[in-house]
């Protein structure tokens, strides 16, 4: 199978198409996860948690500081909450998103640190409900030292977050390009689809106005040839009607007069040969009519015993080879058929002369009729003669094709009676076929259709 | 002596008026009479468009309240913990039906002033927990109390996203009906 360069283009065109759809669909799916995670409005993009964290362990420095200047004056409620809080935001603080991501091994070993020293005065804070404010004093100045790294931390961590979040941002921009990108190659590729299509309707109407003028330039040149043939037939006739004539006259000594046994011979010779050609240029007018539509079909119901018989006459087997028998038999229920007389009588007068042609002398013939289990007519016309080699069959179906092992024989027949019985055949809505063995006889068998 | 007896009658029937009228000038909340005052430190404040109220236009829940309404267990896992996590607490619209909330969004916000947008849609779709205690311990400020909200995401694979993710406020007091 070959492929034209307008194919490999076409096959380009939807490879690339396949592409960029398939890449769209990712950008799709990619941009869908991007506005889900966008939907997610309270996810915190900016070191918030962080910043909170540290305002709540400034709140909470500044709490135990007063408690510490003036303990008689403060309650211990708000310094443990701020205290708690802390407590909880330094605990959760790795393992929430964005922080998971983001928190560098420093970052941790602080937060850490811190944790460790904020947890080491729980105890305090738990027994101050119940002891009083006064335990918590001592706590700012062993946790003061942590305010510069809690400073130091939160901003390191605000930095990063907002260097993730450009970094997300990024991304997002990144998959949008991409998504436009594959937008664009789908449209591209759909044009340039669009474009083929047109393309190819143009050319397909081209092609079809091509056609419909070869078809009528074809139509003319056949109905030329078949004139010309016609034409050229008829004025062949006329001057071999005179050669075949006066040859036989010759051959015959017609006038009288002392004619050498030699110019007999010669003139017999003329006259076979006039006959020969008068013989082909009736098949050749025969089968320009009939490619040319112009035998016109005329059915009549017909006695078929009886027209095989009239054919038999004509070509006079027995004379013609010394044929031993031939055999006709008809089914009763195929007495009568429906089809064109004078067609019908050339077929059978082709099949039999061939039958007896290629047939060896003492041959016996046999001219079978029956209907098929259809309702078509099959006649099989049989002979025990030199038969056809299987390779051979559809050569001699052609116009002029013999069969290569009947070439001793070829020059008797124009190598077209066959050709003209098959066309006749399907043009009366028939078939013909041929089975046959070389050195085993052929059987030609003809269907016609069922009468109408 | 018929006039006297009639008399009588429409004085009592004016003073049982002027009864009834008065003492529901004096007991304006007799209508959230399905809510109690609490008796221990308040845990949670609901405001906003809600129908019950025990402490001006809020409602104020102690920790014996939301127990009445029905305590409830939840073992699930959490996107800020390892492992499976056990919960007890009420159901989230349990605590909504109490209060006779009307509104589409609610705004949590925790003690640390953390706030959070979280729809009634989830709530009333999937069993969401305010959990008070975790592995069995009284949830404190400490590790995330008073009331931490829950979504069952093993029950509920669908909310195992990061939209509900940061939607489990901890910490919670105060809710906000919108």
């Amino acid at each position: 199978m070959k492929f034209s360069r307008s194919d490999n283009f076409s096959v380009f065109v939807s490879i690339l198409t396949a592409v960029f759809l398939a890449l769209s669909v990712v950008s799709m799916i990619n941009a869908l996860a991007t506005i889900r995670q966008l939907q997610a409005v309270n996810y915190d993009n900016s070191g918030l948690a962080t910043v909170q964290l540290r305002m709540h362990f400034n709140l909470m420095m500044a709490e135990l500081r007063a408690i510490e200047m003036a303990p008689d004056r403060m309650s211990a409620d708000e310094a443990r909450l701020r205290y708690d809080i802390v407590y909880e935001r330094l605990r959760s603080l790795p393992q929430r998103p964005p922080y998971d991501e983001i928190l560098t091994s420093r970052d941790l070993n602080d937060l850490s640190l811190m944790f460790d020293r904020i947890k080491g005065e729980v105890d305090l804070f738990d027994a101050a409900p119940d002891e009083g404010v006064e335990v918590l004093v001592g706590v700012y100045s062993r946790l003061w030292d942590l305010q510069d790294i809690m400073n130091q931390f939160s901003g390191r961590v605000v930095q990063q977050a907002s260097d993730h979040r450009d970094e997300k941002r990024e991304r997002i921009v990144q998959s949008t390009r991409f998504l436009v990108a594959s937008t664009i190659g789908v449209v591209v590729t759909g044009a340039l689809f669009a474009f083929l299509l047109w393309r190819s309707y143009r050319d397909l109407r081209r092609r079809n106005r091509d056609l419909e003028l070869a078809k009528r330039d074809l139509e003319q040149a056949s109905r030329a040839k078949s004139q010309f043939l016609a034409h050229m037939s008829h004025e062949l006739r006329t001057p071999l009607n005179a050669i075949s004539g006066f040859s036989d006259m010759i051959r015959r000594k017609a006038v009288g007069g002392d004619i050498s046994d030699q110019y007999v011979d010669y003139a017999q010779h003329i006259y076979t040969s006039g006959d020969h050609l008068l013989a082909i240029i009736n098949d050749v007018l025969d089968l320009s009519k009939v490619e040319a539509g112009h035998f016109e079909i005329d059915p009549q119901v017909l006695a078929l015993r009886d027209e095989i018989v009239a054919c038999l006459y004509v070509i006079d087997a027995p004379k013609q080879n010394n044929c031993r028998a031939i055999n006709v038999t008809v089914a009763d229920d195929c007495e009568s058929i429906t089809t064109d007389r004078r067609m019908l009588k050339q077929i059978l007068i082709n099949l039999l002369s061939n039958a007896a042609k290629y047939s060896p002398e003492g041959c016996t013939i046999s001219v079978d009729a029956r209907r098929l289990e259809n309702g078509d007519i099959c006649v099989s016309v049989t002979d025990d003669g030199i038969g056809i080699a299987p390779e051979d069959i559809p050569r001699v179906l052609e116009p002029f094709g013999q069969s290569r092992t009947n070439v001793q024989v070829s020059h008797q027949g124009t190598g077209l009676g066959l050709s003209i019985s098959r066309t006749m055949m399907e043009q009366l809505g028939g078939s013909l076929t041929i089975e046959s063995q070389l050195g085993q006889g052929t059987t030609v068998r003809l269907r016609f259709p069922p009468d109408r | 002596m018929i006039l006297l007896v009639r008399h009588i009658l429409v004085r009592l029937a004016g003073a049982t008026i002027a009864v009834v009228f008065g003492l529901s000038l004096i007991c304006p909340t007799a209508a959230t009479a399905g809510l109690a005052t609490p008796a221990g430190p308040v845990i949670l404040v609901v405001k906003g468009k809600i129908g019950e109220t025990n402490v001006g236009d809020e409602a104020h829940f102690d920790r014996e309240m939301l127990m009445a309404l029905g305590m409830r267990s939840l073992t699930t896992h959490n996107p800020f913990e390892t492992g499976l996590q056990e919960y007890e607490g009420v159901l989230f619209s349990d605590v909504l039906k109490a209060v006779d909330a009307d509104g589409e969004v609610l705004v949590g916000t925790a003690l640390d002033g953390y706030s959070i947008e979280i729809p009634v849609e989830d709530i009333m779709t999937f069993p969401v927990m305010l959990a008070m205690t975790w592995n069995g311990e009284v949830m404190r400020p400490r590790n995330k109390g008073p009331l931490w909200v829950v979504y069952p995401i093993d029950q509920y694979p669908e909310l195992q996203d990061e939209t509900y993710s940061v939607r489990t406020i901890w910490q919670l007091a105060d809710i906000d009906v919108r």
